[in-house]
């Protein structure tokens, strides 16, 4: 029996050993990233690296990730322990403030190595984004925004079927009081993305060939704040203005009452209210909801056959429909920084740099990411953030105010609030975060 | 070291060395801690800035006490815990009677029973997420054949009703081991006894059964209490304490405090909160449950 | 007849019952084996065929290193079982024969358990964070010792309450130390109790998440934190997560049928002895 004790032992001890000798040569450099189609994406261009110039770097570089849910609070909590666990940190634009104090700018880096150059690719105005005090604290990786994701096989139904025309009349006078007529989904309004919603809902068109006309996200998530915030700016409306919060104000009840109109009539499935980005993917890849207002990432999602076999070649895309003052829509960057903490800054800048050129970047969007790189993001979307785009408030509250927002919009969505008192409630909420 | 080997086995302070471990490591692991705690109650601390503290009175414990949130997770973890373990308890004692009844052969199938409670909570409620999912889970397809389309698991509606559930599938057996032990105990010659006296099946419950279970019920329903009510694991990878701070007990609102909102001070006057409360059932253990004759 | 539909009958409540509490588990064992488009199906299919891909898809990941993660939990978990029996049995000793800290210490130890960890999240994190300890196997393995202390610490006492004063006194007087005493002549005859403590201290700390998600960033992820890794953007890949479940469950499974005596008595022991 002693002797049983004795070779169990031992095997522990030989799996302490040989856990730590699993390292080679080369300096090994973790990057910290985003789980999704993103770090898919980055997957194939690390691989790349690796093989390649890595090499000849001497460097390899080792992906990280957390859980999507609570990814934020982790890193923020693995910072503020001076983590040396991963060198590269994953700082979108809305907490580059709060992460700043544990990141390095990473200009010097560039300019140590000859390639502050290399930063010219990215558009301007994502630069910007990316910085604080005027430093430059990380790489934009992807522009986020989002479009609209229709089914462009029941549009053209829609808009083809005489039928299915005046039977859409007869439901968008019924219920927007205007009777209105199918259109391209580029040029819709939000009332003409209501009434498609409302068509393609069987409670209340029982020809509709899905249950529900569309899928909204509407989760206690600071990311299903910013899709409302496109209503939201469309109709004119602002968060903050001169310091103080102007959420509360006509633009933003009209902004809420598209959304009760689609949750009220449920064109949205009832279990909206716990959904985000995967969720609202899943409605419209399995059948089940017609439409999607969503993040950019998710189109290679819809279209692809692995993942959504039954609808991957029927997926239309779309700006976000205009209100009275056009089409709106909310961008922010995702972005790589230095870790303050690490001991690997020099060779964790290598890979920075290799990943500012533009064939790293092309590799990057070929494979499903969205660099903010002229010449190689899509015409299409280059335009979109062009004409559309739009940032909200941009400071150390950013999140916090999202948060907030977040907290007392879910609650309207889910009926627990009126319109009025939450958006009273919000406004509140955000003039207390500013005046700290 | 010569010197060393004699102190070690001088047997005046052998005793000493014997328990000093444990107490070492004791101190480590929870000395520091509970100081820390009691110190920084009182002061100012971000999670972002952790080396920056600012003196701030009782502040953070008043903040907690008029913090609605704090007392709805308070409650929340009352209510739920009160009825989870009432469930679990009545459930596994029926089970446990039916198969003391019944089943007293095949012992093997209790290896079954043992698996729900072996399984981390914290996968248990993965695996129900995948369960309940909109799309792909299971019950809500079996649900919508039977005729009970569209409900929605995770929303206020019902989210309550469902973590109730899935705490009893996770937890019932270990009601039921316990009390299915201490039945065994019970002598086959007093059931015998009893039945040619004339006693009914319900006597023979009142008066041979109830009195050998009745303290493991209370035992096991005491410590489904205390584990009960710091749940975390389960809620927290299930619905993240929501929708909204619906379902969010009162670990995940500490949790919450300090990793999410980074508010360092609220969350340990929090937590502080919660070792009082922890006090009463610390006291009861220590009065009837802990073995007296330790002599 | 009506005696073999009785039995019929029995057998059907009992299986029904085990299939209730057991469904979570099947269920997840079952999409471990399902293609992606066998899980996306509607309706779900009980029968079809079965695939490996998920298996060897969660050890392909490298941003997800499943393998990492089964062996930080084996680590984490066989370290602080031995840790915590390491500590509690001398002191068990002490407290028992030389009736140091019966008193208050004891009971105050015992009852640890009442009081919830998630008090401590935070400092010990603050305290690790001082001490480089965060996201080290080490970290985690001395806070899960302090977990499983008080069972290991209630059960060695049992124990020792219970061992024959005469034989410790007749190695006694063969001229062992109290050392010697509790190496070669206790310790041997412990072994169904250190087997329990050892069995249900390794499932506890196997199955603990808390700590394991608050202090480990990449190099000691436990299995617990690593299985909600897969939870990603991507809701369709639960067969990935269904896979690392599934071969997470193992080892508490192995536990269950092997040393299933074990685990009642030592449950029992906990509940009802003190």
């Amino acid at each position: 029996m002693r002797k049983n004790y004795k070779i169990v032992l031992l095997a522990v001890l030989l799996l302490f050993v040989f856990s730590f000798l699993v390292q080679g040569q080369e300096t090994e450099v973790t990057m910290l990233y985003w789980p999704g189609p993103e770090s898919e994406a980055m997957q194939k261009v690390v691989d790349h690296y690796n093989d390649t110039q890595g090499k000849e770097d001497g460097i390899q570089v080792e992906m990280l990730q957390f859980s999507r849910q609570g990814f934020f609070d982790k890193q923020q909590t693995a910072l503020s322990a001076k983590t040396k666990s991963f060198d590269i940190a994953f700082p979108p634009t809305y907490i580059l403030g709060r992460l700043a104090p544990n990141l390095e700018p990473i200009e010097p880096y560039f300019e140590k190595n000859g390639a502050l150059d290399n930063l010219d690719i990215y558009f301007d105005s994502t630069l910007e984004a990316m910085s604080y005090n005027d430093q430059l604290y990380a790489l934009p990786t992807d522009v986020s925004f989002h479009l609209t994701f229709y089914r462009k096989d029941l549009l053209n139904e829609l808009i083809n079927n005489d039928e299915w025309t005046k039977k859409y009349g007869e439901i968008t006078e019924e219920y927007l009081g205007e009777k209105l007529q199918p259109k391209e989904a580029e040029n819709w309004t939000w009332d003409d993305y209501v009434g498609y919603s409302l068509f393609f809902t069987k409670s209340i068109n029982n020809e509709s060939p899905t249950r529900y006309g569309t899928v909204l996200q509407l989760k206690n998530l600071i990311f299903n704040v910013m899709i409302w915030d496109d209503v939201l700016f469309s109709y004119g409306g602002k968060i903050v203005e001169n310091n103080k919060s102007a959420l509360n104000s006509p633009a933003a009840e009209k902004a809420l009452d598209i959304y009760m109109k689609i949750i009220n009539n449920n064109a949205t499935p009832p279990s909206s209210i716990n959904y985000e980005f995967a969720e609202a993917n899943q409605a419209v890849s399995s059948g089940q909801s017609a439409s999607t207002i969503n993040y950019v990432a998710a189109y290679s999602s819809l279209t692809s056959q692995e993942e959504s076999p039954q609808v991957y070649d029927k997926i239309g895309r779309a700006s976000v429909p205009a209100g009275s003052e056009g089409n709106k829509v909310h961008i922010h960057n995702l972005g790589v920084g230095l870790n303050k903490h690490s001991d690997k800054k020099d060779e964790a800048s290598q890979f920075l740099i290799y990943l500012a050129t533009k064939e790293a970047m092309q590799s990057y969007y070929d494979n499903g990411g969205l660099p903010p790189v002229e010449g190689v993001i899509d015409e299409y979307y280059a335009q979109n953030i062009d004409k559309y785009g739009f940032s909200e408030y941009i400071g150390k509250e950013t999140v916090p105010i999202l948060e907030e927002m977040a907290k007392y919009l879910s609650e309207t969505w889910s009926n627990q609030t009126g319109s009025k008192e939450a958006l009273e409630k919000a406004d509140e909420a955000i003039n207390k975060l500013l005046a700290e | 070291m010569n010197f060393l080997i004699k102190i070690l086995n001088d047997e005046k302070y052998i005793k000493y060395f014997l328990i000093a471990p444990l107490i070492l490591l004791l101190l480590f692991i929870l000395g520091f801690p509970s100081i820390y705690d009691l110190v920084f109650s009182f002061f100012k601390v971000e999670l972002g800035s952790l080396d920056n503290v600012q003196y701030n009175g009782i502040k953070n414990f008043t903040e907690v006490f008029n913090d609605s949130e704090f007392w709805s997770s308070v409650e929340f973890s009352f209510k739920f815990t009160v009825t989870a373990v009432l469930l679990e308890i009545i459930l596994g004692l029926s089970i446990a009677l039916f198969f003391f009844s019944y089943l007293k052969k095949f012992k093997w199938l209790i290896s079954f029973m043992l698996l729900p409670m072996m399984t981390a909570p914290a996968l248990m409620g993965i695996m129900f997420r995948l369960l309940l999912n909109d799309f792909v889970g299971v019950i809500p397809q079996y649900l919508s054949i039977l005729g009970f389309p569209g409900i929605t698991f995770l929303t206020r509606e019902h989210v309550y009703k469902t973590l109730i559930i899935i705490d009893i599938i996770q937890w019932t057996p270990f009601v039921f081991i316990l009390v299915f032990a201490g039945l065994q105990t019970i002598s086959k010659d007093i059931i015998e006894a009893s039945k040619i006296d004339g006693a009914n099946a319900f006597q023979r419950f009142e008066s041979i059964i109830l009195p050998t279970i009745t303290p493991i019920l209370v035992t096991a329903g005491f410590f489904r209490f205390i584990d009960t009510f710091r749940i975390f694991d389960k809620i927290y990878v299930l619905t993240g304490g929501g929708p909204g701070n619906y379902t969010t007990s009162i670990s995940i609102y500490i949790y919450k405090m300090a990793f999410s909102y980074g508010n360092i001070g609220k969350s340990i006057a929090a937590s502080l909160f919660l070792l009082l409360f922890s006090l009463i059932p610390l006291y009861i253990s220590l009065k009837f449950i802990i073995r007296k004759d330790l002599d | 007849m009506l005696n073999k539909l009785k039995k019929l009958l029995i057998f059907l409540i009992t299986f029904i019952i085990i299939i209730f509490f057991n469904f979570p588990l099947i269920n997840t064992i079952l999409t471990a084996f399902k293609s992606s488009s066998a899980i996306n199906a509607y309706p779900q299919q009980w029968i079809f065929t079965p695939t490996l891909t998920n298996f060897r898809g969660i050890f392909q990941q490298s941003s997800t290193p499943f393998g990492q993660y089964m062996i930080n939990s084996i680590l984490i978990a066989l370290g602080s079982s031995l840790l915590a029996l390491i500590v509690s049995i001398p002191a068990a000793y002490t407290i028992v024969r030389y009736k140091v800290g019966r008193k208050y210490f004891f009971p105050f130890v015992v009852n640890l358990r009442a009081i919830p960890l998630i008090v401590f999240a935070l400092p010990i994190y603050i305290l690790y964070r001082s001490m480089g300890l965060v996201d080290t196997r080490l970290g985690l393995i001395l806070i899960d010792t302090l977990i499983n202390i008080p069972l290991a610490l209630l059960i060695s006492v049992s124990f020792m309450q219970d061992f024959p004063v005469s034989i410790e006194e007749a190695a006694r007087i063969d001229g062992c130390t109290v050392w010697q005493t509790l190496i070669y002549v206790i310790f041997p005859l412990m072994r169904p109790s250190i087997i329990t403590v050892g069995i249900l201290s390794f499932i506890y700390t196997w199955n603990e998440f808390l700590f394991g998600m608050i202090l480990s960033i990449n190099n000691s992820t436990p299995v617990t934190v690593g299985t909600t890794m897969f939870i990603t953007a991507w809701g369709i890949k639960w067969g990935l997560v269904a896979a690392a479940m599934t071969i997470s469950i193992i080892p508490p499974l192995i536990f269950v049928f092997i040393t299933q005596k074990y685990l009642i008595s030592g449950l029992a022991a906990g509940a009802v002895k003190g």
